[in-house]
């Protein structure tokens, strides 16, 4: 199976303090990664570098065959990249509609000033993106929402929206910064279905950061602990369940393997 | 592309066209009927700031960058209409767009280096552009000095504009602006505005180039300010800069104007801002005998718009609409929708 994301050495630092410390991540084309740890770890910050939003000292990032840091942020989603944030960041004055538009920002958008003299080129790349954005907002059953304000909507579907207008942007991986966050456990089983959903109709990857190990363990392939700016662990949920160093660090007794075999 | 052959299919296909017509020819005629002293109080004055108003708009309520320094922009504007027409002799019609083209290259040339100023200090970076722009002005023998700059009435071919007919010219351009900057706001253009304006980082994740529309945005409205200052120039038909930094035509009190139309017309709305231009001339022109009394009455508007209808006077029908409806709704007994 090829990488459709490969992190190798990666540090970071804000002046002093070490947010990531020679961190390697990868994650097969196809799959589900997952990446915890506790609070202040660095999964945010391991994101923030895979979007260019942060400038690591030094590692290498690739996605596929593209070498990351080279790019800038906006170059991004042409090599197929998207993510989606814990705070949603949705454009909250703009519909649901406008918001996907925005994914769709770089696939066929029409020049500024065939925009400003509304040029047939125009009006032909805006009814290509808006049929685009109206197919997201179908597979995503938020077809009833389209004209919606995005901030007027519950935090459930707010991550849905963030979710449509990532999947807009025709990404190969998506990288997504605690999408149960904040959900109800219904709403994040259903979270859950439709991202398996969506991986295996888009045939996308998936990179995703959670607390709830439920989730985290039950959609995951390969699972990636942080530390302290570290990794600690990686592998199969299986493994990192039974990793006594996990355990200690961030999962506790409650979701080790090791434990439960010795309560029976 | 088949042509459409019944000259009406186009009022089909475009609903706004019809009214946008009606408006454009009751705003003609409103030369004919008009005084120069009522041209050059309100019409002229009012026709030009709604262009500025258009290009500040989309930078204010489309990206959410407040700029208080773009009396700075107009001036550039005003004065290279002023020396190029009396010193070059160039015709208003060259004149107009070639300063829009200096103002453009200002912008550029200041927002390159402020686009990651955010907030107040991108409003305080302007701000000191404004006032350096009105010094440097103010101070240079090639501004026109204590005499001021005099410039010919405009001409066109054989025909001379006066104050009044010149609405005509501000009319036309003005129209254009409203075409062109309606539709980059309606547009792909404009969304990335709004999208950089509501989470810059979700923007860039979708692949907005920060810098490039941020430029943009901030050029789109010094070119509409230099332009509006070239208008300026031609039918005022007096440039002084002396003392300009706190005069209400180049200073910060005309930045601070400029403003007040943008937010009292209606923030991120584009007939909003025609709106607010108007508004604030009309003010400014029924009290010109009390100057002070027309900046506390749109000093109030701003702050009644701010806190209490962030939807300007463009907001104001709905507004009125919703507050009916509630009412209606309570005295039929009904719960509030």
């Amino acid at each position: 199976m090829p990488e459709a994301l490969t992190v190798r050495d990666l540090s970071l630092s804000f002046g002093g303090i070490v947010a990531l410390e020679s961190v390697d991540l990868s994650v097969d084309a196809g799959a589900i990664g997952g990446l915890i740890g506790p609070n202040g770890a660095g999964k945010t910050s391991l994101l923030n570098c895979i979007c260019r939003f942060y400038q690591p000292q030094g590692g290498s990032i690739r996605l596929g065959a593209v070498d990351v840091l080279r790019c800038a942020p906006h170059q991004l989603t042409g090599h197929g990249l998207a993510r989606t944030f814990q705070h949603t960041e949705l454009f909250r004055a703009m519909t649901v509609l406008g918001n996907v538009l925005v994914g769709a920002h770089t696939r066929g958008r029409p020049s500024v000033f065939a925009d400003a003299l509304r040029l047939p080129a125009a009006r032909r790349a805006s009814a290509a993106q808006a049929s685009l954005a109206r197919g997201v907002l179908e597979r995503l059953d938020l077809t009833a929402l389209a004209d919606v304000r995005a901030g007027a909507l519950p935090l459930g579907l707010q991550k849905r929206v963030g979710l449509a207008r990532a999947i807009a942007s025709r990404p190969n991986l998506i990288l997504l910064d605690e999408p149960a966050a904040g959900l109800n456990p219904s709403e994040k089983r259903e979270m859950a279905a439709l991202l398996l959903r969506l991986r295996d109709e888009l045939a996308l990857t998936l990179l995703l950061i959670d607390h709830d190990m439920d989730l985290v363990m039950g959609l995951c392939d390969q699972v990636t602990v942080l530390d302290f700016g570290r990794r600690i662990a990686s592998g199969p949920p299986k493994t990192i369940q039974r990793d006594p160093r996990v355990i200690a660090a961030y999962l506790g007794a409650q979701y080790s393997a090791v434990s439960s075999e010795k309560g029976q | 592309m088949k042509r459409a052959k019944n000259p009406w299919a186009w009022f089909r296909r475009c609903p706004w066209l019809l009214p946008a017509l009606a408006a454009l020819v009751t705003l003609a005629c409103l030369p004919l009927i008009s005084t120069t002293s009522f041209a050059v109080g309100f019409l002229d004055p009012a026709g030009t700031y709604a262009i500025l108003a258009l290009g500040l708009n989309l930078l204010i309520g489309g990206t959410g960058q407040f700029s208080l320094g773009h009396a700075g922009f107009f001036a550039i504007g005003a004065f290279t209409a002023g020396i190029l027409s009396t010193n070059y002799g160039w015709p208003f019609w060259v004149v107009i767009p070639v300063a829009g083209v200096v103002a453009g290259l200002f912008g550029a040339a200041l927002g390159l280096p402020t686009l990651r100023l955010i907030g107040p200090y991108f409003s305080m970076a302007t701000l000191g552009f404004g006032l350096l722009t009105a010094e440097v002005l103010g101070a240079a023998s090639w501004a026109g000095g204590r005499t001021g700059i005099t410039l010919n009435y405009p001409q066109l071919g054989a025909y001379t504009f006066d104050e009044v007919s010149f609405f005509w010219v501000i009319l036309g351009v003005a129209a254009v602006t409203l075409f062109l900057v309606w539709n980059l706001r309606h547009g792909a253009t404009g969304r990335a505005f709004v999208a950089l304006r509501e989470s810059d980082f979700a923007a860039r994740a979708c692949g907005i180039h920060l810098a490039r529309y941020r430029v943009l945005a901030f050029t789109i409205s010094a070119v509409l300010a230099g332009i509006a200052g070239s208008l300026f120039a031609n039918w005022n038909g007096f440039l002084d800069a002396s003392e300009s930094a706190t005069s209400s035509t180049f200073g910060l009190p005309a930045s601070v104007a400029f403003v007040a139309m943008v937010v009292v017309g209606g923030l991120d709305s584009t007939l909003g801002s025609i709106l607010g231009a108007v508004f604030i001339t009309a003010v400014q022109y029924w009290l010109q005998d009390r100057p002070e009394l027309a900046e506390m009455l749109y000093g109030a508007s701003i702050v009644i718009v701010l806190l209490g209808a962030k939807g300007g006077l463009a907001g104001l029908p709905a507004m009125v609409y919703t507050a009916w409806r509630n009412l209606r709704a309570r005295g039929t007994g009904e719960a509030r929708a």
